[in-house]
């Protein structure tokens, strides 16, 4: 891994469009980046992003009757109120 | 400034096209979207995809990957997302109108334990069929809604004999 020390308002170019900047430093050890690039690069923070990569990777596992399952669940939530914009499930 | 979704589209069958693969899915980025019929037609919708040569980060070949998704607002009828410009720019969104959202349910045994993603609902564009599943830059708590939403209310347990089904 390539290591590189910047201090605030310093950038750092990756390839020929993307520039990083360290706008801020925080006393807790926060840092805050800005990021100029090309719109087709997805820029998330690391987390985040595999978090919901494997929640997707779960929801693609589904059972072979899903429909069963969505005629179950709209039942259940329909029980709640009996009208469909004022279900509240999940509490 | 934003684009905020807060209303439901009614959902049609429609040929979606991600404008990049779905995270996770390699190679996923046409899908056939088929609204459920039922109790409450349009509440839930499944998303199959329809590329050949989808596969898994550790090369897996996955046939025809599909997924259920629901209509928010059925169930959280104050759901809104706050789309930033650049997001909404990139799938020709101009106004709230021009969005539909799916949130994608993962379903699980027990059945209760289901949740449903309503931090990064699939944002589709319902004229061109444009779609890409939306990352807010805040995180779960600051936006308000979860990744692992639970979907179902807990089972009954006063003895009324709640139905289930067999997954």
């Amino acid at each position: 891994m390539l290591t590189l020390t910047r201090e605030v308002g310093e950038k750092i170019v990756i390839g020929d469009d993307v520039v990083v900047t360290v706008i801020s430093v925080s006393e807790n050890g926060r840092v805050r980046l800005g990021i100029e690039a090309p719109r087709q690069i997805r820029i998330d923070r690391a987390e985040v992003l595999e978090r919901i990569r494997r929640e997707n990777l779960e929801a693609g596992e589904i059972p072979s009757d899903s429909r069963a399952f969505a005629a179950y669940a709209a039942r259940r939530a329909n029980q709640r109120s009996g009208s469909k914009n004022e279900v509240v499930v999940g509490g | 400034m934003q684009t905020t979704v807060t209303v439901p589209i009614t959902l049609t069958c429609m040929e979606i096209t991600f404008r990049r693969e779905m995270l996770g899915w390699i190679g996923a980025t046409h899908f056939l979207l088929e609204p459920i019929e039922g109790d409450v037609p349009g509440m839930f919708a499944e998303l199959r995809c329809t590329d050949e040569n989808v596969r898994l980060r550790s090369g897996v070949a996955v046939p025809s990957p599909r997924f259920l998704t629901l209509t928010p607002w059925y169930v959280w009828p104050d759901y809104q997302v706050a789309l930033d410009d650049e997001f909404a720019d990139a799938l020709d969104i101009r106004v709230e109108e021009d969005a539909t959202l799916l949130s994608i349910v993962t379903q699980r045994t027990p059945l209760e334990r289901s949740t449903v993603n309503l931090f990064s609902p699939i944002v589709v564009n319902r004229h061109n069929g444009l779609a890409d599943q939306f990352v807010p830059a805040t995180s779960e708590s600051e936006v308000g809604w979860r990744v692992r939403t639970p979907l179902l209310p807990p089972r009954p347990t006063d003895g009324t004999g709640e139905g289930g089904i067999a997954c």
